[in-house]
């Protein structure tokens, strides 16, 4: 019998192994109908979301409500942002407005993700243009997005996981599994399942699930601030980090020149302020004038791309009815925001100031 | 460098590519640096207690080998050193919070940085090793060893350093001496230790803490009655698990440098008694404490006394003993209460030596056996509170334990945990082979490979990892 042998230590008879390979040709057999399996579940029930292994259930399901959104027609324009965004976008009332004025309707998507910062948006972007080719990437940017305080949280979690880095263009190999199994993405959502954490994580991805409509926007309904109720200790303390000592972060001024170099003739990007609640200025150290050198530092980055950005109304011509709270509009003021945005981005494009997205997309 | 993660397996990797290609004698330098770099991978301040404590260990035996008169004088010193390190790095915590707050009560602030001690990796392990080398060389079971980097490799082998098996000179430096064969057979001997160990570690251990509600141990939980046991027994089968799991894997990386080391789990939830629970549970420190604790103690006893029967030499080896062990794990008053606890039950088993001989347990008729398994485990489980708690709250969920009402659903995930958990004890229970895996046919065995890799690849997908335990000890 032949010996493999490596000095006097290592001493293997050949040939050694055998178990292992016939176990790797189980494994392979097992993963092979694990995926047959999943990818017919995949293409007959659309319900269940899969995941991609990251710690932000939202930004999973909006990202598969994107897919579904991408398989049923063209995506002539992606909204991204943090949750202003999520809550304070309404695609179609976007897209009535924009076709009232130029007579061409306009197929958006919102991709708005909670606690989403500029740094993490720049690298999303880059995916999702790669994905969809948008005509139009609209960055809806608050002063949140690009503060050095911005709690990153499971957003920061989010760049981590290994999926996400593999899409960022590090390879690894979990990443690209996950990229590429419909079976693996299915288990994902139940991999926490034997956490004690699990059955509440069930019950909010539900509740997730429902609310977040077709075309991503999740409206929010009534307000929180009419009924005199003062701001808790709680979201007292997180204003105050966030804006007390408002710095930009270089990181997150990073990722927006990140998104805007995206802008390109196949894909144009527009930077849009979100609309601001008056008292929030009160949070910053000089007030208004510390938000509008955050306005002037993002115009400037757009400018050197080229990228219009859309200043948003100004804080006191807003109606008190809109607002959800202090940070979030609800979806009366989402539907006023969204028609105004969509009115005017319509007369920009009739009046040649913008590109038409229309034909954009059409030209492809 | 935790032992379950993806470093530590290319560490691994690396040190046995070196391995194989070197010269026995250039293995033993090798292990000794890989296993120096591994401490320093934890804190470079570790290796330098571990090298100290080498250097001590390795003069103090040398003189017990060559010096006849002075012979106790050295043992004592030695020993000395080893329990002193000890009990200063052990209980650095308690003296150092009272020390902190003496001086603050004097006005000196900005000092508990400056005293802030960490336990040493590993310490309590090898420094049991260290005496029981200084007490074998000093009964002359032993001669001591002239190599020093052979006995600093007994010291401070790096498989074993985090936390045991608590290895014996005696069947580990022999190892040393000889050349090292890794065959087919070891080879697959190690890789089913391993995968068993990551199994036990990853897909049981890690899994069942994580199903146990944050609180539960803890002052002010409210659980109760049949909630209570049950997460009572999940913790229980979490640490047999996190522990069994650790030495497995540890042996089976052991065996792939062609060195052996001791077992520490037989299925201990089968124990029809307490001493042979002890004789499953932790068994390279129970043996350790058998030899240079209860042995001693006993025949000190007998010599004062030599009737068998005599309630101080039946009561107090075994209790002094077990104290030591309560010492052992942290010393405090809950710790001295589960160790007293389980020198009581000991002791008790010994009750009727007062009037018959000692009937081993496999004579009893099967249905005694079982309920004597079920007494065993239902004895050691309620002692587990101790260990888990301070004394206040161990008090107060004993009563809550015995508080049943109110609405209690059982966790099915708790049962699809443990019964992989049982069967594995069982399987190594009922054909006395930690191996029997390797009887099955080789598609049995291919099969339950595959099916443990993919289990593991899939439990590894949350984030569920804890520590070791015992890393703590």
């Amino acid at each position: 019998m032949r010996c493999l042998q490596i000095r006097k230590t290592l001493r293997l008879k050949i040939p050694f192994g055998k178990t292992i390979l016939l176990a790797a040709l189980f494994l392979l057999i097992a993963v092979g109908a694990l995926e047959g399996a999943a990818r017919v579940i995949a293409a007959q029930n659309s319900t269940i979301v899969p995941s991609v292994g990251s710690p932000h259930r939202q930004f999973e399901i909006s990202l598969a409500r994107l897919d579904a959104f991408a398989r049923s027609g063209r995506v002539d324009c992606i909204f991204l942002g943090s949750s202003v965004v999520y809550r304070g976008i309404n695609p179609d009332a976007f897209g009535e407005a924009y076709a009232a004025v130029t007579g061409q309707p306009l197929r958006c998507f919102n991709l708005g993700i909670q606690a989403l910062t500029a740094s993490t948006a720049g690298k999303l972007a880059r995916i999702v243009v790669q994905d969809y080719r948008p005509a139009l990437l609209i960055y809806g940017t608050t002063a949140h997005d690009l503060s050095a305080a911005a709690d990153a949280g499971a957003v920061s979690a989010l760049e981590q996981t290994p999926w996400f880095a593999y899409r960022s263009g590090q390879f690894n190999v979990e990443g690209w599994l996950v990229e590429h199994s419909y079976a693996l993405r299915y288990y994902l959502v139940q991999r926490d399942w034997m956490k004690q954490s699990y059955a509440e994580y069930v019950s909010d991805t539900r509740a997730d699930e429902a609310a977040i409509l077709p075309n991503g926007f999740n409206p929010r309904r009534g307000t929180n601030l009419t009924s005199g109720k003062p701001l808790t200790p709680h979201q007292r303390r997180r204003l105050a980090r966030l804006y007390g000592q408002f710095a930009i972060g270089s990181a997150h001024l990073q990722g927006l020149e990140q998104l805007l170099g995206l802008n390109s003739p196949e894909t144009r990007v527009l930077l849009v302020e979100m609309p601001i609640h008056p008292q929030l200025f009160d949070f910053f150290p000089n007030g208004k004038r510390d938000y509008d050198a955050f306005v002037t530092t993002v115009e400037r980055a757009a400018a050197a791309h080229q990228v219009p950005v859309w200043r948003a109304l100004p804080a006191d011509a807003l109606p008190d009815a809109i607002w959800y709270d202090m940070g979030h509009m609800n979806a009366q003021g989402a539907e006023f925001y969204s028609r105004w945005l969509g009115r005017g981005l319509g007369e920009a494009v009739v009046n040649r100031k913008i590109p038409d997205p229309r034909r954009l997309a059409l030209e492809r | 460098m935790s032992i379950t993660s993806f470093s530590f397996a290319l560490f691994i990797a690396a040190i046995l590519l070196v391995y194989y290609f070197l010269s026995p004698r250039a293995q033993n330098y090798w292990l000794l640096i890989a296993s120096y770099a591994f401490c320093i991978s934890w804190a470079w301040t570790f290796a330098l207690l571990l090298a100290a404590i080498t250097l001590v260990n390795y003069v103090v035996a040398r003189r017990l080998d060559t010096t006849r008169s002075t012979r106790r004088r050295w043992l004592g010193f030695g020993i000395g050193v080893n329990v002193f390190t000890l009990l200063v790095f052990r209980y650095a915590e308690f003296f150092v919070a009272e020390l902190v707050a003496l001086l603050r009560a004097w006005g000196i602030t900005g000092v508990t940085g400056a005293l802030e001690i960490l336990l040493p990796l590993g310490l309590s392990f090898y420094a049991l090793q260290a005496i029981s080398y200084l007490i074998d060389v000093s009964r002359g079971q032993i001669q001591a060893e002239s190599n020093f980097v052979d006995f600093a490799l007994y010291m401070a082998y790096w498989p074993k350093l985090v936390a045991g098996p608590i290895e014996r000179a005696r069947t580990f430096l022999p190892q040393l001496k000889q050349p090292r064969v890794v065959d087919n057979e070891q080879l697959a001997n190690s890789f089913t230790l391993i995968v068993v160990g990551l199994v036990r570690k990853i897909v049981i251990a890690d899994s069942l803490a994580s199903l146990i509600p944050p609180q539960t141990f803890q002052a002010g939980s409210r659980a109760h009655g049949a909630e209570a046991w049950l997460w009572l027994i999940v913790f229980y089968f979490f640490l047999y698990n996190d522990f069994a799991g650790y030495t497995s894997l540890v042996r089976g990386v052991s065996g792939l440098f062609g060195i052996a080391l001791a077992p520490n789990f037989n299925a201990p939830f089968f124990a029809r008694s307490f001493s042979e629970y002890w004789t499953r549970w932790h068994m390279t420190l129970s043996n350790w404490l058998r030899d240079y604790i209860f042995m001693p103690l006993s025949r000190a006893l007998l010599r004062r006394n030599p009737n068998p029967r005599n309630l101080l030499n039946l009561s107090v080896p075994p209790i002094v003993t077990m104290l030591v062990c309560g010492v052992w794990h942290g010393g405090t008053a809950n710790m001295l209460l589960w160790g007293g606890m389980h020198g009581a039950f000991l002791f008790a088993e010994r009750i009727p030596a007062f009037w018959r001989p000692h009937i081993p347990a496999h004579k009893f008729p099967a249905w005694r056996q079982a309920l004597a398994m079920l007494s065993v485990f239902g004895l050691t489980l309620i002692v587990l509170v101790p260990f888990i708690m301070d004394v206040p709250t161990t008090w107060s969920y004993w009563q809550r334990l015995v508080q049943f009402g109110g609405s209690f659903a059982l966790n099915a995930r708790v049962l699809i945990l443990m019964a992989p958990a049982l069967a594995l004890d069982w399987m190594q229970y009922h054909y006395q082979d930690e191996l029997v895996w390797l009887r099955l046919p080789r598609f049995a065995q291919a099969g339950l490979l595959a099916a443990a890799i993919l289990v593991l690849f899939l439990i590894l997908q949350s984030d569920s990892g804890v520590p070791f335990v015992y890393q703590g000890f």
